[in-house]
């Protein structure tokens, strides 16, 4: 019908859309919030290192035209923490699973948060591991019915929101996916502020987390994820809770803290200065 | 005389020296084996550590933490060996020369991610301190037990480069020659040494920084509008680009074409992209193997041995000259590729092969299928023991 | 009373057909379409223009890049 482009086609690679991801899925919504936010901050596109892992959200790398590496299962973190210690001008943006950042990452998490490494991690919770046909994992609701919760899942899911706080990090939102123009400011401050800043988004999964729960339908998803959204903003992270009939979101901390890879290369300077002073080559000892 | 030597330690400037480097200490010391390999990697340009303590490396990583701030690099020790594989190929690709150094429990850790970097043909050095495995095993006993892993620890097709020093000063000189192979082939690249060599003080000399051969990456050398990551010519080594240069490249793990975008349907490219990261090493052997042969031109017996083993085979030798034996070494300086060429030719000039090694026969195996089973005899150790000169000559001559 | 004066273009075969914008479009603007797209599902098509305010969120709730709002003047 016409030959306009998509206002946000540069941001995707090209030929690389339409996506893989499934009919309904929130993923796609995640890809075009994060076009937005990078666009309204008019943010230098490459300073930027959209590192993902493995998982279906984990494809996002392939997807948005910057920097971007897709890393072994749970270690984006890991490697964006490499990247920001030697390139403290780069930003790294981590988009990844439940499972990849919580269940096989989780020790990453903790410990890029409680150093304030300045990464903002993007995570899209759908419940499941949607890619490997929709297992149970760390956030998977209690009761809810997996492929290895047949039965029922007996598990106390991870209140990542809570988790995330407790670990140090400076900024912690919570939304879903029905709440857009939230998510898309909570990623304009995540990608900003110079610290360890996560957003939790909640995202339907019909093909295996709603097929399963009875939340199949696309539209059905969405609208269960606008029915039990309360928004209560700076509560604190241990009762932004998830239940079946209820998910609390918003911003839940939002502070400043001195950063990682300042505190690294601020003390290598007054290192290398003093070393200069005193006329020193090296000031090893065996 | 060794008391002689200044050790690495407290480096005073020369007066009104203004172009003093750090990052390459000239002069003679009495070193530590971890140290000179941690000094070889600073001459080697490396300016970033990932890195988790362990049991014979640590010194390695203490090292790195006091002398990395001293000349602008990075020490970051990562909360396990697993992220501190990760991290070294984040710094990598962010354009840093990068290294990590264990021991077996952590060297198993990284074997992932050393898939990993093998398939995104990152550079980068890993420095492994072998001690007694399995597992825990004897953390504070040498070994040589993780040398058939350093090629096959991780899961699929790739292959890898790995050094095996013998002296302190190859602590040095092997970890500059594993960057230099690293950045010129595009692959992880292993400095195997052992419990001994890596607790060992020894006379290291360290060259002027003119003297010390570097090899950087290969750069883009196309416009980014025509930029692709793994798009190779005929030395099937891609270009590298950095993070943050407006390349806006992808890499991944998946199986990926030239554009870097994953190819999971397609088996054609999955065959062509582990032939090419296989084939730029393998139809390479003979620039990066090297060994070094003693007495071999006219031996019956040849020695074959690598690390601190071959000083006590070298020792062996020289010994069953002297009582008139026609026996003689062939030290592997390269364990991966390996050497076949130079083994196979060897074994064509002589009657029997001893493989000494601190192992319950791991190398030998790869001597086996260069130089045939029944010319090779394979002296296993295990337990924090060297090999005695004794005990090489008396199985060599039996 | 408008936001903005646009008109809607749906780039059909990118479409999967979840429907979201037809749902969540707070005019009620949009339809399903009556052809079947290169995937087998049926495109939004626009229901009556006149509705339109130009909110955008159709565009900000397609997760597939489908459909997206053009401003007239720039049209022209």
């Amino acid at each position: 019908m016409s030959a306009v482009q998509h206002p946000l086609e540069d941001y995707t690679r090209s030929g690389m859309i339409p996506h893989i991801w499934c009919n309904g899925c929130g993923n796609g919504i995640i890809l075009g919030e994060f076009a937005r936010a990078i666009d309204e901050l008019n943010f230098d596109r490459d300073k930027l290192v959209v590192v993902s892992g493995i998982g279906c959200i984990g494809r996002i790398s392939g997807y948005t035209n910057t920097d971007s590496f897709h890393t072994t299962h749970g270690r984006p973190i890991a490697f964006a923490v490499g990247v920001k210690a030697a390139r403290p001008d780069l930003k790294p943006v981590v988009i990844s699973g439940d499972g990849d950042l919580f269940a096989i990452g989780g020790n990453h998490f903790i410990h890029a948060a409680r150093r304030n490494v300045d990464i903002a991690v993007i995570c899209s919770n759908n419940f499941n591991y949607g890619m490997t046909g929709g297992q149970s994992g760390p956030t998977t609701p209690v009761g809810a019915f997996t492929t290895t919760s047949r039965y029922g899942n007996i598990e106390h899911p991870f209140n990542l929101v809570h988790l995330a706080a407790a670990s140090g990090a400076i900024y912690v939102a919570r939304w879903t996916a029905i709440h857009v123009k939230r998510i898309r400011e909570s990623m304009k401050k995540a990608i900003s502020k110079k610290g360890f800043s996560f957003v939790e988004i909640i995202t339907p999964c019909p093909e295996e987390y709603g097929r399963r729960n009875k939340i199949a339908d696309p539209i059905l998803g969405m609208k269960w994820l606008r029915e039990v959204s309360e928004v209560r903003s700076k509560i604190d992270p241990i009762d932004a809770v998830v239940g079946p009939d209820k998910i609390v979101v918003g911003e839940f901390v939002d502070v400043e803290k001195p950063e990682f890879s300042d505190l690294l290369w601020g003390q290598n300077r007054s290192i290398q200065a003093g070393l200069d002073k005193a006329g020193r080559r090296t000031n090893v000892a065996l | 005389m060794r008391r002689d030597l200044p050790r690495l330690r407290d480096i005073p400037s020369r007066e009104g020296d203004e172009t003093l480097r750090r990052d390459v200490l000239t002069g003679t010391y009495f070193a530590l084996g971890d140290v000179a390999c941690a000094e070889g990697a600073l001459a080697a340009g490396c300016r970033f550590f990932g890195g988790y303590p362990i049991t014979p490396a640590t010194e390695i990583a203490e090292h790195m933490s006091r002398r990395l701030p001293e000349i602008g690099g990075v020490y970051l020790q990562m909360e396990d060996e697993i992220a501190s594989m990760a991290a070294v190929i984040g710094a990598s690709y962010a354009g840093v020369k990068s290294m990590t150094a264990t021991s077996g429990p952590g060297f198993s850790l990284m074997q992932e991610n050393i898939g990993l970097a093998a398939m995104t043909e990152t550079p980068c050095v890993v420095v492994d301190v072998m001690r007694a495995g399995p597992s825990t095993g004897q953390p504070t006993k040498t070994g040589q037990q993780d040398v058939m892993q350093a090629k096959w620890g991780s899961h699929g097709d790739y292959e890898i480069i790995a050094l095996a020093p013998s002296s302190v000063q190859e602590m040095f000189d092997l970890t500059v020659e594993a960057f230099n192979l690293s950045e010129k082939y595009r692959c992880p690249a292993f400095v195997m040494t052992d419990e001994i060599i890596g607790h060992l003080m020894e006379r290291l000399a360290i060259p002027e920084p003119e003297k010390i051969r570097l090899v950087n990456r290969k750069r883009p050398s196309v416009p980014r509008s025509e930029y692709s990551p793994f798009r190779a010519g005929e030395d099937l080594v891609p270009e590298m680009a950095t993070f943050g240069e407006g390349y806006r490249f992808y890499a991944t793990g998946l199986t990926h074409d030239e554009t870097g975008h994953p190819r999971t349907d397609s088996t054609e490219h999955h065959a062509v992209l582990v032939q090419r990261i296989c084939d730029k090493i393998r139809k390479n052997v003979r620039d990066i193997t090297r060994v070094e042969s003693v007495f071999l031109d006219d031996a019956d017996v040849c020695i074959v041995a690598y690390g601190s083993v071959a000083r006590s085979a070298l020792a062996a030798v020289v010994e069953g000259r002297e009582r008139g034996i026609k026996i003689g070494l062939l030290r592997l300086v390269t364990i991966w590729p390996f050497p076949d060429e130079a083994v196979e030719q060897a074994a064509s000039r002589v009657d029997k092969i001893l493989v000494p090694e601190m192992n319950y026969g791991q190398l030998v195996r790869e001597v086996e299928r260069s130089a045939g089973r029944r010319k090779v005899t394979s002296l296993p150790k295990l337990g924090d023991a060297l090999h005695t000169p004794e005990e090489i000559l008396a199985q060599a001559v039996s | 009373m408008k936001l903005r004066d646009v008109e809607i273009v749906v780039l059909e075969d990118r479409c999967k057909g979840c429907s979201f914008c037809i749902e969540f479009c707070p005019r009620d603007v949009l339809e399903q379409g009556t052809k079947l797209n290169v995937r087998g599902v049926h495109a939004p098509q626009v229901k009556d223009a006149a509705l339109c305010v130009g909110c955008g969120v159709c565009e900000e709730i397609c997760p597939d890049f489908a459909i997206f709002l053009v401003e007239k003047a720039t049209r022209r």
